[in-house]
């Protein structure tokens, strides 16, 4: 069995070379399927300087534009984490017998129920970053990455082997460190990951084609920025760039009809209920789930697929959360794990 | 096991900054630990209490030793071993519950009422009548 970790935490401030920021009381070992830190060293190249010498010259090292992109099963834990990451803290409200969830099930006490609302946060400038420390302990080798915001989260539900979790985004400051002698400490493999099975699109465009899959992307683009507010070759901040967090996915459907290629071409506009109710219970009956409620969802585009010599023709259609009314709140996210808080 | 003078005994308090309230394992300690409540030691098939102080007093473990109550000792013991059982079962309970737990379409209803029907089969419905 291979030895490794990762252990992800919040930071207080964007991290970079020279602060140190508090990290959160919520600390991670996802049970990952694939992290990479990426260093994504630019040297420079001197080859375009006329030294009468036909050959390329010594690079030098200057700057480094470190990346990290992370792939696993989407635990109910982690899943928060990572809405974190990307939609900043949600509101935690523990449940105790009279809150209900976005499907108005009363939420039970031991549960506790985590909404994300639009247009999400933090406030300001910056986007919530991590420190992502990734062991490599069977080569000795560990790494720490600083000032890790979250750029995109995907999440896919084949047929088996649970719904992914995908999640990338840009870093500031990464470091080969001494071995942190941390100790993993995973949750207990009763709770299971949600599964393409615990998928409902609970609500949808009225009369749609019969589905054939279903995705959901959430996007925070940001970029690294080097303010020479020290000196380092690596960035020393995290900025949002100008558009909004923008939820979207895919729909591919096993059959055309003529409700989806209308309101596509049309933009017609559509409430929408996507949930995942895992099989694991929390508590008092409860289980696990994730729901994502749209206030109006929109196809940008699609198309039916082409015309075969096939009994069945499907299509597909890529959609969007739009806000339709200029009243805040048009994406509601809402998970409901064992989680107290993930400050 | 613990002597029964009412002194409370010790158990393992799982530390990890935010974990969830469910079980939980740490690589290269044996048993399950929650964040909500210890996990008893010095007792037959527990750690001893001179592992679990090791364990105490080791900075990379999220593990405290704690005081549990007297009076809650057997329950504290009772969740171990749910726990135990649950991972043992966990695969299959969790099919149960998740047959149970959302909307069924007609074919998941279908395969609830076989099983309901199956195990009510098992059941003898008069001495005697039980197939050999």
């Amino acid at each position: 069995m291979a030895a490794g970790y990762a252990q992800v935490a919040f930071e207080s401030i964007v991290g970079n070379e020279t602060n140190s920021p508090t990290l959160s009381t919520k600390l991670l070992y996802p049970p990952l399927v694939q992290c990479t830190l990426n260093l994504n060293a630019k040297p420079m190249m001197r080859d375009d300087e006329l030294r009468n010498v036909d050959e390329p010259f010594a690079v030098l090292p200057e700057i480094y534009d470190p990346s990290w992109s992370y792939q696993s099963r989407a635990y109910p834990d982690l899943t928060g984490m990572f809405l974190k990451s990307i939609l900043g803290a949600p509101v935690s409200t523990a449940g105790d017998g009279i809150i209900t969830d976005l499907d108005a099930v009363v939420v039970p006490t031991g549960v506790t129920r985590h909404t994300w609302t639009s247009p999400y946060g933090p406030a300001g400038i910056n986007p919530q970053t991590m420190q992502i420390q990734a062991a490599y302990k069977d080569e000795t080798v560990f790494y720490k990455l600083k000032g890790a915001a979250c750029a995109q989260l995907d999440l896919t539900s084949p047929v088996s082997g649970g719904v992914q979790l995908k999640a990338s985004g840009l870093g500031t400051f990464m470091q080969r460190v001494s071995d942190p002698a941390l100790t993993p400490t995973y949750e207990a493999l009763t709770v299971r990951p949600f599964t393409r099975n615990n998928l409902a699109i609970a609500t949808w465009l009225a009369s749609t084609a019969v589905h054939e899959d279903f995705t959901v992307s959430i996007a925070n683009p940001h970029e690294a920025v080097r303010t020479l507010g020290i000196s380092s070759r690596f960035p020393d901040d995290i900025e949002k760039l100008d558009p909004p967090i923008i939820v979207t996915g895919t729909l591919p459907q096993r059959v055309i009809n003529t409700q989806d290629w209308d309101a596509l071409l049309n933009g017609t506009g559509f409430a929408a209920e996507i949930r995942w109710t895992s099989d694991s219970i929390i508590a008092s009956g409860y289980p696990y789930k994730l729901i994502f409620k749209l206030a109006n969802a929109q196809y940008v585009a699609g198309d039916a697929n082409p015309l075969e010599n096939k009994r069945r023709i499907g299509s597909s259609f890529n959609w969007k959360a739009t806000n339709a009314t200029g009243s805040a709140g048009s994406v509601q996210i809402q998970l409901m794990n064992a989680t107290a808080s993930y400050a | 096991m613990a002597a029964k003078t009412g002194a409370p005994s010790k158990g393992l308090r799982l530390t990890l900054g935010g974990a969830p309230a469910t079980p939980h394992f740490i690589d290269g300690v044996p048993g399950l630990y929650c964040p909500h409540r210890a996990t008893p030691v010095g007792g037959d098939g527990e750690l001893t209490l001179q592992e679990a102080e090791c364990l105490h007093g080791d900075p990379t473990i999220p593990l405290e030793l704690i005081d549990i109550p007297a009076g809650e000792l057997d329950a504290a013991r009772e969740a171990v071993a749910d726990a135990l059982r649950e991972a043992q079962t966990g695969v299959a309970q969790a099919r149960r519950d998740g047959v149970d737990s959302h909307e069924l379409t007609v074919a998941e209803k279908q395969i609830k009422n076989i099983h309901a029907a199956q195990a009510a089969s098992d059941q003898p419905a008069v001495a005697g009548d039980k197939e050999d």
